[in-house]
């Protein structure tokens, strides 16, 4: 049976001329895992909120949608909001309440079930989720990944059919979005939850999906299983954003199942008899120390424990040098004694440049309504670095309704004009997709061409290894290890990409995606 | 630094004190060439409902003697200490107010008591501190429960 | 061991009111006395010793300021000790300002207690029962100013590192960028409610918190102690001179019954931990 059908949707936003979305048809069965893909402003969003009744964003709209076989303005408000749950990217903002429990239970207390019902079900999915040990902490003592898993567990306590999720993992580390993604599969199998998603850039959400859905500028164009997918992305800009397995099935037009995890790409490529080709490390070392901290200790409070301990790095000039680790490791707070808003209670940081730094959230360091008038106030050479950026067109914008790629780097060039020698960047990848990261990734390069220095801290080890010349692993309060960037991921077995991983089991020297391609290519 | 300052300021002050023993305080001032009469009365708050108060009388045509020059307020204030009667009054050199004599406080007996004097049956418009005596004149301290009304003292727009 | 705190917000609030109601109101100090070594004795308990002996400190300090100030602005009162300035320093002013200290530092430690006690969970749960929708207004604020303190540091911090602006000047920018940011988010906040049902009304009110036997026995034990004690006829005269209410049968029974009122958060938590052993022995 079909949960959703969508007959002939289309949607025109009321501030815009061209549809958002166009006569799109689709049949969503009961119990399905569905992938929904597709580039930034393709309309997924659009597409998901549509499927909300509560949600559903103003605008023409023609087409029917039915859920359960019935027109989804049949419904009332109260077996919509309990029937259909929904998750958003933003993570913070989505919880309301103060307290863990009062969050599982507002869904509940909505509809009006009484103390004792709300209790047993909270209790139910707290034990669930394995929140039990966060019950009754405050919501804004749980790090990104723990809320975004409570946010999933209060919409999954009023017992949805579906579960709707824009991006639910683009904002939390890679650790806990593989938790979120593993429950997304247990409560799938284990209640039949219908579970719509769009997201691309885990392999797990690959794995999973029973079907993938390619939504490309508001037209679905193909709807299909993993297997049947790669045929319609093949050579498109999208093709580029995909799990690095599914990449590499692509590449190759072969039969067979196509890969969603390294185990399975490796044992495609081996049974395929591919090899790829071991380029050596041309890597460069460069000199000159710009920023050194030596010895560093540091602890927030008296009684707490060390966040730093005998923390020490030389950061030469002209490098991305990337600070990785895990989450809570330290590594906002490195940046933090970098920039002198805190101080170590031992060891020195010697640095004679003028050091700059962006916070996890670009929007902080905007203050103004418009960009334009924002930049002036640091000083008057904006214009020109905006035009070099490419982002002239937006002078008038609110720095806010930039997009999350346009956003960063407009705060990067706020910072810039400061003329500083050193940047530090903290988490600057977070929420971006893909082409969006490639952009901001390939706009740092260029600043360093010109001898700027940059020290981003981060998780996401695709970017580093892509991006970065040299990555320390922050573990335990001090750098545990060390290189550059390349001999970093492969010289690791576990801390590393999935090209990686699939290039070191098949002789290969690639650390990203495209590397890897490239060299499985010229062997066949 | 701040402390010193602190120090000085609180030993200044303290020296600007006189602090003077009750014995000390209640020796007989009575000196002058001049006499005047002082009574102090209380019997609007005896009748008060509810009052503890049995004794209307606090001072009855007490004669006491003041030189030229003398205000209300000293002739009063020596008279208490003469007859060791408690008063309490606030205000500065210019204008002092009595707020309580004998215990019995201004608003005791509702929102519109207190005490008022009058000199020779008048009563004055100024502070009791700016009124000159002159030889011979009798001071009466009333309490009225009524902004005067009741002691004769009728209150004019 | 904090089982005290964890008795029914009813229970608790209900104790609460009685206990400060006579503190305030009786101005005796047999009350206030008992009163304070209630409050002392459970904070002792509860809290970590070196805080208290610095707060206690601290308002010896208070207690001291009042008691010695009181005489100086008042002047009633039939003992003197010594004049300053023609005006009478009294005993009974010293002792009026002696009591009202006590009343007032009293009053300062049961709130201490009430602050460690009462959470904004429980807060929550009082006002949940007259209005769900108060409830959660609440809980948002709870929410919502953490955040905002937090984003008001990172822009300010940003700014800081950015311009050498004047302090108030970056104060007020920050404030402004991040009122309109928190306005940002607050659709999306907004959209989370109405996804998960909002607009149906919020109508019932979750919370954990049980009325169990144990409370109804305490609140039944505290309100009687409460009456007994107010019918005590223990009115006490300061001006213009100290008349001690007598010592009637009904008046002893008064000071006792808030002697006991007073102990019982150190009487419950005694009686507790000493189960605790036990039940600690027999495993």
């Amino acid at each position: 049976m079909e949960i959703f059908s969508l007959k002939n949707l289309s949607f025109t936003y009321n501030a815009s001329d061209s549809p958002a979305l166009k006569d799109i048809n689709l049949e969503i069965k009961k119990g399905e895992f569905l992938l929904l893909i597709g580039q930034s402003g393709c309309g997924k969003t659009t597409l998901l909120k549509m499927l909300k009744k509560e949600l559903t964003p103003f605008g023409k709209s023609e087409g029917e949608i039915f859920f359960k076989r019935k027109k989804i303005t049949d419904y009332n408000s109260m077996e919509t909001a309990s029937k259909i749950g929904f998750i958003m990217q933003d993570v913070e903002s989505q919880i309301v309440t103060d307290k863990v429990y009062s969050e599982l239970a507002f869904g509940l207390e909505n509809i009006g079930y009484d103390k004792e019902t709300i209790r047993a079900r909270v209790a139910e999915f707290a034990n669930f989720f394995g929140l039990s040990y966060m019950f009754e902490r405050k919501t804004d003592s749980l790090s990104g990944g723990e809320k975004q898993l409570l946010n999933l567990a209060s919409v999954m306590v009023m017992n949805p059919e579906v579960i709707i999720l824009d991006e639910p993992v683009s904002m939390i580390d890679p650790i806990f979005a593989e938790k979120f993604i593993n429950s997304l599969k247990k409560i799938n199998d284990e209640f039949g939850t219908t579970i719509i998603i769009a997201e691309h850039h885990l392999l797990d959400v690959f794995k999973f999906a029973d079907r993938v859905a390619l939504l490309e500028d508001g037209k679905l164009t193909a709807v299909n299983s993993i297997n049947e997918i790669y045929q319609s992305v093949r050579g498109k800009e999208i093709e580029k954003t995909l799990p690095v397995p599914v990449r590499i099935f692509n590449c190759f037009n072969l039969d067979g199942e196509c890969p969603v995890t390294v185990k399975d790409a490796i044992s495609f490529l081996n049974k395929n008899n591919i090899k790829s080709n071991y380029n050596s490390l041309n890597e460069i070392y460069r000199k000159e120390v710009i920023l050194s901290a030596k010895n560093l200790w540091f602890r927030y409070q008296k009684n707490s424990r060390d966040i730093l301990k005998n923390f020490s790095v030389n950061v030469k000039k002209g490098e991305i040098y990337a600070v990785l680790g895990e989450n809570g490791s330290g590594k906002s707070t490195l940046l933090n004694l970098l920039n002198g808003s805190l101080k170590p209670y031992r060891g020195k940081i010697k640095c004679a440049s003028k050091v700059a730094y962006l916070p996890q959230n670009p929007k902080n360091v905007f203050v103004k309504d418009n960009l334009e008038e924002d930049l002036k106030s640091i000083n008057n050479s904006y214009l020109e670095l905006l035009e070099r950026f490419g982002l002239e067109k937006y002078v008038n914008t609110h720095p806010y309704d930039l997009s999350g790629g346009e956003l960063q780097r407009a705060a990067i060039i706020k910072v810039l004009l400061t003329k500083p020698d050193i940047i530090l960047l903290d988490e600057p990848t977070k929420g971006l997709d893909s082409f969006s990261k490639k952009e901001l990734g390939g706009f740092l390069k260029n600043l360093t061409e010109n001898g700027l220095t940059i020290i981003l801290v981060t998780h996401d080890l695709e970017f580093a290894a892509e991006f970065s010349d040299r990555c320390g692993l922050l573990f335990d309060g001090e750098i545990t290890s060390e290189r550059g960037a390349k001999s970093f991921f492969m010289n690791n077995i576990f801390f590393t990409t999935p090209a990686a991983k699939i290039s070191c089991a098949t002789g290969g020297s690639a650390v990203t995606a495209d590397e890897l391609i490239s060299e499985l290519k010229e062997e066949k | 630094m701040k402390k010193t300052i602190i120090l000085i300021l609180l030993i200044f002050l303290l020296s600007s004190c006189s602090i003077k023993t009750p014995d000390e305080y209640y020796k007989n001032t009575d000196s002058g060439e001049l006499t005047a009469k002082i009574s102090i009365n209380c019997e609007t708050a005896v009748k008060y409902k509810n009052s503890k108060r049995k004794k209307a009388a606090i001072l009855k045509d007490y004669k006491m003697s003041f030189k030229k020059g003398d205000t209300v307020y000293t002739a009063f204030k020596n008279a208490c200490k003469n007859n060791k009667i408690h008063f309490e009054y606030s205000g500065s050199a210019d204008s002092i107010y009595i707020k309580g004599i004998d215990y019995l406080y201004e608003f005791d007996c509702g929102d519109l008591s207190g005490w008022e004097y009058s000199v020779n049956g008048k009563f004055p418009n100024v502070g009791c501190n700016a009124f000159k005596l002159k030889n011979g004149d009798e001071i009466r301290w009333l309490y009225t429960c009524d902004l005067g009304a009741d002691i004769g003292n009728k209150y004019k727009e | 061991m904090n089982s005290f705190k964890n008795l029914n917000p009813y229970f608790l609030i209900s104790y609460f009111i009685f206990v400060l109601f006579i503190s305030i109101f009786s101005f005796n100090p047999i009350y206030l006395t008992s009163g304070m070594l209630g409050a002392l004795s459970y904070c002792f308990l509860i809290l970590e010793k070196k805080n208290i002996l610095k707060s206690i400190i601290f308002y010896l300090l208070i207690f001291l300021a009042v008691a010695v100030l009181n005489p100086l602005f008042s002047h009633n009162g039939k003992t003197v000790l010594f004049f300053i300035n023609d005006n009478r320093v009294t005993l009974e002013a010293l002792i009026y300002g002696a009591v009202l200290a006590l009343a007032v530092v009293e009053v300062i430690f049961w709130f201490k207690c009430f602050n460690l006690i009462f959470d904004s969970e429980k807060i929550i749960f009082l006002f949940g029962k007259i209005s769900p929708k108060t409830a959660l207004v609440i809980s948002m604020t709870l929410r919502f100013i953490p955040n905002f303190i937090k984003t008001f540091r990172s822009v300010n911090t940003s700014q800081k590192l950015l311009l050498k602006n004047h302090r108030l000047k970056r104060y007020l920018n920050s404030f402004s960028a991040v009122i309109t940011q928190s306005m940002e988010n607050a659709v999306i906040t907004s959209d989370s409610m109405n996804a998960r049902g909002y607009l149906l009304k919020h109508k019932t009110f979750y919370s954990r918190f049980k009325f169990t036997p144990t409370d109804l026995f305490l609140l039944i034990i505290s309100a009687v102690l409460f009456i007994l004690t107010v019918i005590g006829r223990t009115s006490f005269t300061y001006y213009p001179e100290f008349i001690f209410p007598d010592l009637s049968l009904l008046n002893c029974i008064s000071y006792f019954s808030f002697l006991v009122l007073s102990f019982i958060p150190f009487i419950f938590e005694i009686k507790e931990g000493i189960i605790w052993k036990f039940s600690v022995s027999k495993i």
